[in-house]
């Protein structure tokens, strides 16, 4: 296992590496790490190329990758079902409410506009953070109400189709225009942060990061069940309430900055479990940060190829890249059900 | 499945009563082929157009022929209308009576009930005098054309959606309105056009792809089009030749040797920005008006996704920045991504936006007076990038972003 995520640690330098060196715009290698030391002046272009766009970019995508990695973890975990992700509970459809009553619902007031410019990038992200937090709390409360995790999952579901028709409504009646910059958030993008929003993004994923890793003994009794977790003497209500709480911040979060990010949180957990050969989440949850934050910056570069003129949209890259290999991984196991008991 | 079994002539008795039905209506098709010998009689003359290349117009004697060809990106669609005189009863007799093919429309001519489906509309039909025509309107918050918006703000004006899907959707409404024209956009994606289920209905409709031209001058053409339907061939002629008068006086005086100042356009989301192709119109305009776009050397006609990387590393030392999205001022577009900075345009403020003529809806007039009238257009560019002291006060549809709002 330790020379399994030796190589896994140093894939992820090596793939962090080859991010910051290999934009969409092919920059000599030596003038980027030259930029990258701070041998250039502060004002040269590539100075500014390789620190403002490319440092953010890779930080960014492995925020991203651990978070709904680690997030994606806890709701297979919560639920017992290896086909969980971290939007089963409805928050990316949260964001994607807020966001689209911002950029959809104001369009017809004059309050869009000047919102959109006072408030530019802020204004999406805090629509999505409003959207996401008031789906959260909704759960939360259901979650202290309701018993089973299965439960939860349905009303996840619903609630995600709430307000996916919601949304669905808003765009009927949006012009095509509009309707453009809320398709291109949805695609989902590290590219879109630069210092002053990573600034922001990285100590709340972090922090949520950080309540996961206190929190796992909550989730190996959750992943034992129920009568399991009592007798271990772990509350089961509190425990669900903690997954539910970190999850809603990881996905939340990322979603509000990125955009709804699709597959990364369903498909990492079952590229960890191999690596970790253990279902404890003391090591678990490391091997997904890991796992997530390889597999986002992977994806982070076939989004920007470079030479190639244009980007791909990263949710299509993500499900396109990721998916084979989850199949190859999968494959090779039994059933996956044994996991979860 | 239900089937009803029947025998091929009960099939032709359906279709002939069919064909009846739809007889009774002006908006009815007619074969291709076949209105030349039943209808047109005479040879038919073009007449020519000067840049406009998605339409021709034909003169045949009592009955005027139009073709629209690529009426949006990827179709590969040719519509014909053929214009009868209202006067002449019997042409138009015959020519229902021949209704038969989908790619034909016949238009009795002059129109005076429009539904106009695009705002853009509105301006041509303005222009042409036309405006009290307009009986339907969609897109109707978005109109700045102040006597369509008065109309619509009075009620004069059906509102038929006011933006949005919602817009293909009011056929009843429409019908019950009886317009003997109905200008439309098409786009191909159902959700949005729904023009050949409106010629079910018998609704008379026209597709506009004035959009589809890649210059200034070839859209502004489109009045012509538009001035055949509603009987005003010689002044639209009149104010077409007027528009590019003025035009080509901009262009040569800005085409002579001289300074070109570098510009860029539009602004970054989710990591990407579209840019308009070196063939395209906004380029076309930023060329004419004696700039030196930074992508002009991009192939094709429409916009393409660039990563902000290589926007940066070609057009951070551009000059003028015009186009720059939703932001009203310099501090809002620096808010909008602190990675704005790098670009030398926002740091000496020469940021230029098409938005002085906005209503609160998001309708502006660049996209619709803009459309019609491109040498007012060319003449606010040209005053960005070759300033004069008249400061940009005599601008009609730019405006410089202010350091507030």
């Amino acid at each position: 296992m330790r020379i399994r995520c030796a190589a896994g640690g140093a894939l992820l330098i090596a793939l962090f590496a080859a991010d910051i060196c290999l934009g969409e715009a092919a920059l000599p290698l030596g003038k980027t790490l030259a930029a990258l030391f701070g041998q250039l002046p502060s004002g040269d272009v590539l100075s500014r190329i390789v620190w403002d766009y490319r440092l953010p970019r890779a930080l960014t995508a492995m925020l991203v990758g651990a978070s709904l990695a680690v997030a994606g973890l806890q709701m297979q975990t919560l639920f017992r079902n290896p086909l969980a992700g971290p939007f089963e509970l409805g928050i990316s459809s949260g964001a994607s409410l807020g966001v689209a009553l911002l950029v959809l619902g104001g369009a017809g007031s004059a309050a869009w506009s000047s919102s959109f410019s006072g408030l530019g990038y802020w204004g999406v992200v805090g629509a999505a953070i409003l959207g996401s937090a008031a789906v959260m709390v909704a759960i939360v409360l259901l979650a202290i109400k309701v018993n089973a995790g299965v439960n939860l999952l349905i009303i996840g579901l619903m609630v995600g189709s709430m307000t996916g028709a919601v949304v669905a409504i808003l765009q009927y009646f949006t012009a095509p225009e509009l309707l453009q910059s809320f398709l291109l958030w949805t695609f989902g993008s590290v590219g879109g942060l630069g210092w002053t929003k990573l600034l922001v993004m990285g100590p709340v994923v972090l922090a949520g990061l950080a309540l996961s890793c206190l929190w796992t003994k909550s989730l190996d009794a959750l992943l034992m069940g129920e009568s399991h977790a009592r007798s271990l003497g772990v509350s089961v209500p509190a425990a669900r309430l903690q997954v539910v709480l970190t999850t809603s911040l990881l996905a939340g979060t990322v979603t509000a900055f990125c955009g709804p990010v699709a597959f990364v949180g369903m498909a990492v957990p079952h590229l960890a479990r191999p690596m970790v050969g253990s279902a404890t989440h003391r090591r678990l949850l490391p091997g997904c940060v890991l796992c997530g934050a390889v597999l986002m910056l992977a994806c982070d570069l076939a989004t920007h190829w470079p030479g190639s003129s244009t980007t791909l949209p990263l949710n299509a890259v993500t499900s396109l890249f990721g998916a084979p290999v989850v199949i190859w991984v999968v494959t090779g196991r039994k059933n996956l059900q044994e996991a979860f008991g | 499945m239900l089937r009803i079994k029947t025998d091929p002539v009960t099939r032709l008795g359906v279709l002939a009563a069919l064909g009846l039905a739809l007889s009774g209506c002006e908006g009815a098709r007619l074969p291709s082929g076949a209105e030349d010998a039943a209808l047109l009689g005479s040879p038919c003359r073009e007449v020519p157009m000067r840049e406009a290349r998605r339409f021709t117009l034909e003169d045949c004697g009592q009955v005027r022929r139009l073709t629209v060809s690529q009426p949006w990106r990827g179709s590969k669609d040719v519509s014909r209308y053929l214009l009868v005189p209202r006067t002449r009863p019997d042409l138009l007799e015959r020519a229902r009576r021949l209704a038969r093919v989908p790619d034909v429309t016949v238009v009795a001519v002059p129109t005076r009930r429009i539904v106009s489906l695009s705002t853009v509309y509105a301006a041509f039909l303005q222009e042409l005098g036309m405006a009290n025509a307009i009986v339907g309107m969609g897109n109707s918050a978005s109109v700045w054309t102040p006597s369509v918006a008065a109309r619509i703000r009075r009620k004069e004006v059906a509102d038929l959606g006011k933006r949005g899907m919602q817009v293909s959707q009011r056929i009843e409404s429409m019908l019950l309105l009886a317009p003997d024209l109905v200008l439309a956009s098409g786009s191909g994606i159902p959700a949005y056009d729904r023009n050949d289920q409106f010629r079910e209905f018998g609704l008379p409709v026209v597709v506009v792809a004035e959009w589809m031209e890649d210059t200034p001058l070839g859209r502004a053409e489109w009045i012509r089009f538009l001035g055949a339907f509603v009987g005003r061939d010689s002044s639209a002629l009149e104010l077409y030749q007027g528009i590019a008068r003025r035009y080509d006086s901009v262009r040569q005086a800005r085409s002579a040797p001289g300074a070109r100042p570098k510009v860029v356009v539009g602004s970054n989301w989710s990591g990407s920005r579209n840019v308009p192709s070196g063939g395209s119109y906004a380029a076309t305009f930023l060329r004419d008006a004696g700039a030196d776009y930074s992508w002009k050397s991009l192939p094709g006609a429409g916009s393409v996704p660039l990563g902000v990387e290589r926007v940066v590393l070609q057009a951070h030392d551009a000059q003028v920045w015009v186009h720059p999205g939703q932001a009203k001022d310099l501090k809002g577009l620096a808010a909008m991504d602190p990675r704005n900075a790098v670009f030398c345009a926002l740091g000496r403020g020469r940021v230029y936006n098409n938005d002085r003529r906005t209503n609160k809806a998001g309708g502006n007039d660049y996209w619709e007076s803009g459309v019609v009238n491109p040498d007012r257009v060319l003449a606010d560019l040209a005053s960005i990038f070759h300033p004069t002291s008249t400061g940009d006060t005599s601008m009609t549809y730019y405006r410089r972003l202010g350091a507030k709002p």
